[in-house]
């Protein structure tokens, strides 16, 4: 019975197929995180508004400046002054600020690393 | 095993950390509670005594609209006796109650609660009475954030 051989090419056309799909992986990737990090931007910018508005609105910065100019004042109330810093710290705005700010790093950080793994791969 | 690889161990250490965390988590579920509470029971009080402090008709107050009990930062709208009303950016309205314990501040001066007129922007920090009003230990006039932006 004849040996049986595999093309000559098989090997360099398996690895081309493999390099293809990659490709096509890490394209797929690199719009889908682009599409992530612009809708999170648009949500940055949108949080940084409300967050500002709630610090303006609350009055939180005002009291804080309390600490600089009545220190010997406050530090005999220590707890009334403590209470109105908490209850007037915008807790849930600052909450979504830093998802927001946490999920555009994310995003920015797998798009960079998928451009970077597309730029090597499609160089080769 | 022995006690000092025990402590460098990875599972020692992540228990450290989720134990860190949990009591991290806690302390600021049990400080939310306390405040979210003394927001809530001065709020009570406020919509109680809202006809004897402002008139017009009683005020149900809303958990979205829980007022600060401990200070409140806002324009003079108007003052009475020793009750100064407040009004706040937000437009919520609220009584501080200066008496001889009160410190009235203006820049580097201590002035006093006649010296005090509608319009002047001011800080309050204090303790909550049980009219839903603030018995202030400090007021502090500073300059309008509204005027003050150019």
């Amino acid at each position: 019975m004849p040996e049986l051989k595999p093309p000559e090419e098989l090997y360099r056309r398996i690895l081309e197929e493999v390099r293809q799909q990659t490709l096509l992986r890490l394209r797929r990737r690199v719009i889908l995180f682009s599409s992530a990090l612009l809708a999170s931007v648009a949500g940055f910018v949108a949080a940084s508004t409300h967050l500002y508005a709630q610090i303006s609105d609350s009055g939180f910065l005002q009291m804080l400046s309390l600490a600089g100019s009545d220190f010997r004042l406050i530090s005999s109330d220590l707890s009334d002054y403590l209470l109105s810093l908490i209850e007037s710290f915008p807790i849930m705005s600052v909450a979504l600020f830093c998802a927001v700010l946490g999920a555009t790093a994310f995003f920015l950080f797998k798009l960079a690393r998928s451009a970077s793994e597309l730029k090597d791969l499609g160089a080769r | 095993m022995k006690f000092s690889e025990f402590i460098k161990s990875k599972g020692f250490r992540a228990a450290m950390i989720a134990a860190g965390s949990g009591i991290v988590l806690v302390i600021v579920f049990a400080a939310g509670v306390f405040v979210g509470l003394d927001k809530a029971r001065f709020s009570s009080r406020f919509g109680q005594n809202y006809v004897r402090n402002f008139g017009g008709s009683q005020r149900f107050i809303s958990d979205r609209d829980f007022m600060n009990a401990h200070g409140s930062a806002g324009q003079i709208i108007k003052i009475e006796g020793n009750i100064i009303t407040v009004k706040n950016q937000g437009g919520a309205e609220k009584n501080i109650i200066a008496d001889s314990q009160t410190t009235i501040e203006k820049m580097r001066q201590q002035i006093k609660l006649g010296d005090l007129k509608v319009d002047d922007f001011v800080v309050a920090i204090g303790k909550p009475d049980n009219q839903g009003q603030i018995q202030a230990k400090l007021i502090r006039v500073l300059p309008s954030p509204l005027t003050a932006q150019p």
